[in-house]
């Protein structure tokens, strides 16, 4: 489906088969644990492995663009990104002197009560607790310097893996200032205030799902206050003893989520990663709006055309689609189109299929599996490797991981999943 | 009004007021006027910087929570208020102070140099007395230098950031007195000390053999 669009395809790979393969693990929290750590392990040798390997060829691409922190798998993100910005946590003083600077008023200025303590991190700040007038609010604060160390730590990762990767910068820029684009974005709390607005009204109507209120007059670029929700972290919620008929409830209303926002409002939340989310009193709260992503209208029919159901077994409309993304190009051989087209159409059966069965049940463990050794398995194909140019449009990227993202929380939710095609590729 | 007018100078200038008789002049003030206050031109500005610093251990020590603050949160609580007002000195700082090294030390920072002290070694026996901070007999009388040449460091540190919003130095201060904490708290410092009573001797004597 989406993902076939473009070369980008194997983007979600990484992340996929990190929170892909706990969510089959399942088990106790031990062997949770073991799992987790045996993950990483493999993980250090996976991406060294492919680093150094990787040459050509779309695949490149996508490990490329695994310095994104959320398509590395998390111990890896921490290592590149994270690290030098999660231990220690920020002192008390530094989050009034944040205070200081962007309000000229300490915390207790401002509100009754507020915990000197963290109570959670966040991607590149870490949140705290705070009342006033007898209501409770979520305090993200972000750790100082975030985006000129996130600068200059890009500058330093490029080359390398430029040279690593045996890339032409030409040939991959547009992906890496995406990425950079994204990650930016991040550290803009005044950006994500007006997004997290837009957004949370725009798919207010939706059924189960909830927005914490957002407060302006409490935030500014380096933090950003909204309501505190009391509730269980997604992921707590997957691996806990949820009835069936929750987790479809749940499920449900996260695909919904997603569907308005990609198919009507052509922008949406494109970090769906199980902490940004709670589920509190049966609905689904969506926290964290840092990461999103807004396409074209022109974008969006391309990619999303390989939805249509008439679609793969046609192969004049297939190459069509294929040249309007340009992940085939001009100067693509008989062989080299045919070998992509085989290929786009093994994936389209496999990432399309939700859509072809009105109700998918994504907790069958065969499914992510299947994603996850096809994965694997391109990544090994030399064809694959040595295929030159540019393909495919940088906005691919987080419409993966979007997808990618969505489908490997459903699959640890365990959801069945009421699925439609989008009205204008219907009939 | 003396001070002010000396470091208005100081600003516009470049430099200290050479001639007292013309400073004077200009401030329209006699030459006893001016020795009733200071002794010579250079005490002007000891004053002007002492007072500066006091003042800001004056502020943070005043705020809400300054009481229920361990040392370490005292520190950072002062070196976060010293970086923000700083902003309002820092084209001065940086023509005063900016090409210093931590060895060479102008005498005009000297005269801080006592009030930080005062100021450090209360720090440290808050820390001493909540358990944050080892006794350590005649070597706890070094703190409050450590502590100065640390605050010497983010000077130096902040005169050279040239990040938005000077958020480097910010983190700079986090993670170098975080540093410095932990090794106060354990007995580190002590190990490592007795390690090298311990082998010192034994290199002398091994190293003279050879």
């Amino acid at each position: 489906m989406a993902a076939l669009g473009g070369t980008g395809a194997k983007v979600g790979i990484n992340y996929l088969k990190y929170y892909g393969k706990r969510a089959l693990a399942g088990g106790s929290d031990s062997s949770q644990e073991a799992h987790t750590r045996e993950l990483d392990e493999q993980n250090a040798s996976t991406i060294y492995d492919t680093f150094s390997k990787l040459k050509g060829g779309p695949l490149k691409l996508a490990q490329m663009l695994s310095i994104d922190k959320n398509l590395l798998p998390r111990a890896y993100a921490d290592q590149f990104v994270q690290a030098q910005y999660s231990v220690p946590p920020l002192s008390y003083p530094l989050v009034v002197r944040t205070f200081r600077r962007d309000f000229g008023k300490e915390p207790l200025d401002l509100f009754d009560t507020f915990g000197r303590e963290a109570a959670s991190g966040a991607s590149i700040g870490q949140v705290h607790k705070a009342s006033l007038r007898g209501k409770d609010y979520a305090v993200k604060v972000q750790y100082p310097g975030v985006a000129e160390s996130l600068k200059s730590d890009l500058r330093v990762v490029k080359p390398i893996a430029l040279r690593l990767l045996g890339l032409r910068e030409r040939d991959v820029d547009q992906y890496f200032r995406e990425v950079e684009t994204r990650l930016l974005e991040e550290t803009d709390y005044t950006m994500e205030l007006e997004r997290s607005l837009h957004l949370s009204k725009a798919s207010g109507h939706l059924e189960n799902i909830r927005f914490p209120k957002y407060h302006p007059e409490l935030s500014s670029r380096h933090i950003l206050t909204m309501e505190w929700i009391d509730g269980q972290p997604l992921d707590r919620f997957a691996d806990g003893d949820a009835s069936q008929r929750e987790r479809d409830r749940i499920g449900q209303s996260l695909w919904d989520f997603y569907s308005h926002q990609v198919h009507d409002l052509n922008l949406f939340h494109a970090d769906p990663h199980p902490g940004n989310f709670l589920v509190s009193k049966g609905n689904l709260c969506v926290l964290d709006f840092g990461c999103t992503k807004q396409i074209t209208q022109e974008f969006y029919r391309k990619q999303f055309r390989f939805l249509d159901p008439n679609l793969p077994d046609n192969p004049r409309l297939l190459e069509e689609a294929l040249r309007d993304l340009d992940v085939i190009i001009t100067s693509d051989t008989e062989k080299e189109i045919s070998q992509i087209m085989t290929l786009c159409r093994i994936w389209l059966d496999l990432l399309a299929l939700p859509f072809r069965s009105g109700t998918f049940d994504f907790g069958d463990p065969g499914f992510l599996k299947a994603i996850y050794d096809m994965g694997e398995e391109n990544r090994k194909a030399d064809n694959l490797r040595t295929m030159k140019g540019q393909r495919g449009s940088p906005d691919t990227i987080y419409v993966n991981r979007a997808f990618f993202g969505l489908y490997s929380l459903l699959g640890r939710l365990r959801s069945r999943v009421q699925v439609s095609l989008p009205e204008w590729l219907k009939g | 009004m003396i001070s002010e007018a000396y470091v208005d100078s100081l600003r516009k200038e470049g430099h200290a007021p050479v001639s007292l008789h013309r400073f004077c002049e200009a401030l329209g003030i006699s030459e006893k006027d001016f020795y009733m206050a200071f002794p010579n031109l250079d005490a002007v500005e000891k004053h002007f910087w002492k007072a500066w610093i006091e003042s800001i251990f004056a502020a943070v020590s005043a705020g809400k929570e300054w009481s229920s603050f361990s040392a370490k949160e005292r520190y950072l609580a002062f070196l976060f208020a010293f970086t923000g007002e700083a902003l309002e000195h820092r084209s001065l700082l940086e023509q005063r102070f900016g090409k210093l090294t931590l060895l060479c030390s102008p005498t005009s920072l000297d005269s801080l140099k006592n009030s930080f002290k005062d100021f450090a070694s209360d720090l440290i026996h808050h820390g001493m007395d909540q358990g944050e901070i080892a006794h350590r007999g005649a070597l706890g009388n070094l703190y409050p230098e450590v502590l100065y040449i640390h605050w010497r460091s983010v000077l130096e540190y902040f005169l050279k950031d040239d990040s938005e919003g000077f958020e480097r130095t910010d983190a700079f201060i986090e993670k170098t007195v975080e540093f410095a904490f932990d090794l106060l708290r354990t007995q580190a410092i002590d190990s490592a000390a007795d390690l090298a009573r311990f082998l010192l001797p034994q290199i002398a004597h091994f190293g003279g053999r050879n």
